[in-house]
């Protein structure tokens, strides 16, 4: 904690000036102390990155969670213009009949065609004062897609990155605490899931996924599993690093000898030292989390159609449409890619700010 | 200590890690076996042929798909599946694939039912060619392309990020430092496939500069090699931009790290000129943290880049295994997967062995 001190020191400084002038004044009253979790805010506030990371993220949330509120169009409702198509499907078929005329078995072709009742077709339509994006090729307004495609990215990250930071903290301090054989067994399995590609295997896994019979809807907790599933290992080592440094320190002998239980004295006096780390590691985690979730839902094995993500939005241009929606019509898939991009550039700024914030000396 | 020693400690040291890395291997195969088969119903070999066992009438297809189901033990239970499928893996019998097919580029004598040798009309003997399917052939053929732009990319990546890193940290709080962070960041939080796009759109489609897919044009006139590099600039540059942040940022890290250090502070206060303090002194141990970069760069060479690939259509092995998920060819995303797990064990095999040497101070004491 030099930092503090540090801190201290500079606010004495003037007030040590003051004290030759008023010798009544005593330093402990004229010492003004902070806390440290007010120092860390302070210095989180103080950095221009980290402010910037934080009102984008409040602007995407108000944007994603209130903004389908205000929003005139539905998720998935087909606004855009449309025309009325009947599609006509021509079929001949052969007959052999008697010809009433010669009394003779004969093969007649009979030429018909199947009318289909008129239904609607819609078109991409480019921004307008309605569609302020534009309608895709669904005829889905884009703007209200980027909004609810946000509530999925945001809240599905929020929620694997708490599962990784439950399930990495549990097996970490168990790891980082009891050492030993748990220790082996527990870091073993870790580098196994380390060891593991990233992309490919995630993509098997919700490739799989298909095969089960998911409806549309549940989809996005299995997919939540995945990402949970094969993230968690890296909390786990940065958990059991901590553990193992903090489990040398005097207090923590002195919570020994005052007889704790071994639950108190790692939920209660190692877990909330190896705080500030977690919340670092995982406020970086987030956006790769939405990486790696926009980019499943790129590939068509992410959030499915017909509900709005992000990573979906840009695959319209590698679809059948792809190459006139990446020419002609920038208004569907950009705004989503650079909503990818703020989302992601939040959460690392918001983390850098943090792991300043809350250790000065390792500042990058 | 004497070399003897030295080299006994080295070569204990080698052969635990090693032990550790089948170890960690086997692990990871069990993952992937566990995930291919927890799925209920048909599984997967049945999958993929069950409109064509629906119409086959010869029983050639089932007996077919009996036979696959054998090799991945598909028939029995879990564990003893695992088993089967592991021995096979370790023989060397990765499986095939169900939708790639090359020419091994060797030939093949065609014979007659009898044995004897078919000639043509000159009594030249006649020949076909031999296509495997088998999984380890299809990633030996579509590697050698994405090896090669990942060679070029890394390359550049490293030229153009280390120096940046340095500067940035020798500069600190500087335009450049600022400048090179953002830019850092920004790559980092690219989405491949939306930075590919982006390029595609302006750079093919607006400029016309570079091709749009591929990786040649046969109605260009530019000699091959030429040709293929002009049709490479746009994914290298993905690649580049991409993964250029965090080498960038690791190296600003550790030269900052080093310039804070007292030896940094005594060839200062020697009077030496900042040129040399910063190049001989301080640069020089910069690198040896860059060592275990390598163990994410093996499988980044050789592994392929599965969406650069896609967005701009090069037959490489990343390709070829996005098609193989979406087109449920499962054997193939099996071996992928693990080979790219092999890759990710040598790699951090390699690179602890190259700090143990590189770095003196480095003890050879226990795996971690």
């Amino acid at each position: 904690m030099s930092t503090l001190v540090n801190e201290l020191d500079k606010n004495i400084l003037p007030d040590q000036e003051n004290n030759n002038e008023k010798p009544e004044v005593s330093l402990a009253d004229s010492a003004k102390v902070i806390s440290p979790g007010r120092l860390v805010l302070r210095r989180f506030f103080r950095s221009k990155l980290s402010m910037v990371g934080l009102i984008t993220l409040a602007l995407m949330f108000a944007f994603s969670f209130l903004g389908p509120v205000i929003s005139p169009w539905g998720e998935v409702q087909p606004t855009g213009d449309f025309k009325w198509v009947t599609s006509i499907l021509p079929h001949q078929i052969k007959v052999t009949e008697i010809n009433e005329d010669t009394g003779l078995e004969e093969v007649v072709t009979y030429y018909f065609s199947e009318v289909s009742d008129p239904y609607k077709v819609y078109t991409k339509t480019p921004p307008s004062w309605t569609h302020p994006l534009g309608t895709d090729q669904y005829g889905y307004d884009v703007l209200t897609r980027l909004m609810y495609g946000g509530r999925v990215s945001l809240t599905l990250g929020f929620i694997v990155i708490f599962s990784e930071v439950i399930i990495g903290m549990f097996f970490g301090s168990i790891s980082g605490y009891f050492g030993g054989a748990t220790d082996q067994i527990i870091m073993r399995v870790v580098d196994v899931f380390n060891c593991l590609p990233g992309l490919p295997i995630l993509m098997l896994a919700a490739a799989l996924i298909d095969g089960w019979g998911v409806p549309a809807r549940l989809r996005i907790y299995y997919l939540m599993g995945i990402l949970t599933f094969f993230g968690w290992s890296g909390i786990a080592r940065l958990v059991r690093g901590q553990v193992l440094g903090i489990r040398e320190l005097e207090y923590m002998t002195a919570a020994e000898a005052t007889g704790l239980t071994t639950s108190r004295k790692i939920f209660k006096h190692i877990i909330p030292n190896v705080m500030p780390q977690i919340i670092v590691q995982a406020t970086l985690g987030l956006g790769g989390i939405i990486l790696s979730e926009s980019t499943l839902s790129y590939l068509g094995i992410g959030v499915p159609f017909p509900y709005a993500a992000w990573g979906t939005m840009i695959s319209s241009t590698s679809g059948a449409e792809g190459r006139d929606i990446l020419q002609n019509y920038p208004n569907i898939w950009v705004p989503a890619g650079i909503c990818i991009v703020l989302a992601v550039l939040a959460f690392n700024f918001i983390g850098d700010g943090l792991r300043d914030a809350f250790d000065p000396r390792m500042r990058r | 200590m004497r070399l003897s020693l030295v080299i006994v400690k080295m070569i204990k040291y080698i052969i635990k890690r090693l032990a550790l890395s089948v170890l960690i291997l086997f692990g990871v195969s069990i993952i992937i076996y566990g995930l291919v088969r927890i799925k209920p119903g048909l599984d997967f070999v049945q999958a993929k042929y069950y409109a064509q066992m629906q119409l086959d009438e010869t029983g050639k297809v089932a007996e077919m798909v009996d036979k696959q189901r054998e090799i991945y033990g598909l028939k029995s239970g879990i564990f003893e599946g695992y088993l089967i499928w592991a021995g096979n893996v370790i023989q060397g019998d990765w499986g095939d694939s169900f939708i790639f097919t090359i020419n091994t580029g060797e030939v093949e004598l065609l014979t007659d039912a009898e044995g004897n040798p078919v000639l043509d009309p000159e009594g030249n003997q006649l020949t076909k060619p031999v296509s495997s399917s088998n999984v380890l052939d299809i990633i030996a053929s579509k590697s050698t392309i994405s090896f090669i732009i990942a060679l070029i990319a890394t390359i550049l990546q490293f030229s153009i990020a280390i120096p940046l890193g340095i500067t940035s940290a020798t500069k600190q709080y500087g335009v450049v430092d600022y400048s090179v962070t953002v830019l850092a960041m920004m790559g980092i939080s690219l989405p491949s496939f939306f930075f590919g796009a982006l390029l595609l759109r302006v750079f093919s489609i607006q400029l016309g500069w570079f091709p749009y897919a591929g990786l040649t044009d046969p109605n260009s006139n530019l000699p091959v090699f030429i040709d293929q590099l002009h049709h490479l600039v746009l994914p290298i540059t993905v690649l580049v931009i991409l993964s250029i942040g965090g080498l960038m940022r690791y190296t600003r890290t550790n030269m900052l790290e080093v310039l804070n250090s007292d030896y940094i502070r005594t060839a200062r206060a020697k009077g030496l000129s900042e040129h040399k303090v910063i190049y001989k002194h301080a640069f020089r141990n910069t690198l040896i943290p860059l060592v275990t970069i390598f163990a994410g760069i093996l499988p980044g060479l050789f592994g392929g880049a599965m969406i650069t690939e896609t967005i701009f259509s090069i037959d490489g092995i990343g390709k070829a295994a996005y098609a193989a998920v979406t087109r449920g060819d499962i054997p193939f995303v099996m071996a992928y997967n693990l080979f790219l797990s092999m890759l990710t064990v040598i790699g951090t095999l390699l690179s602890d062995l190259m700090y143990a040497v590189v770095d003196p101070r480095v003890k050879l004491v226990g795996g971690r």
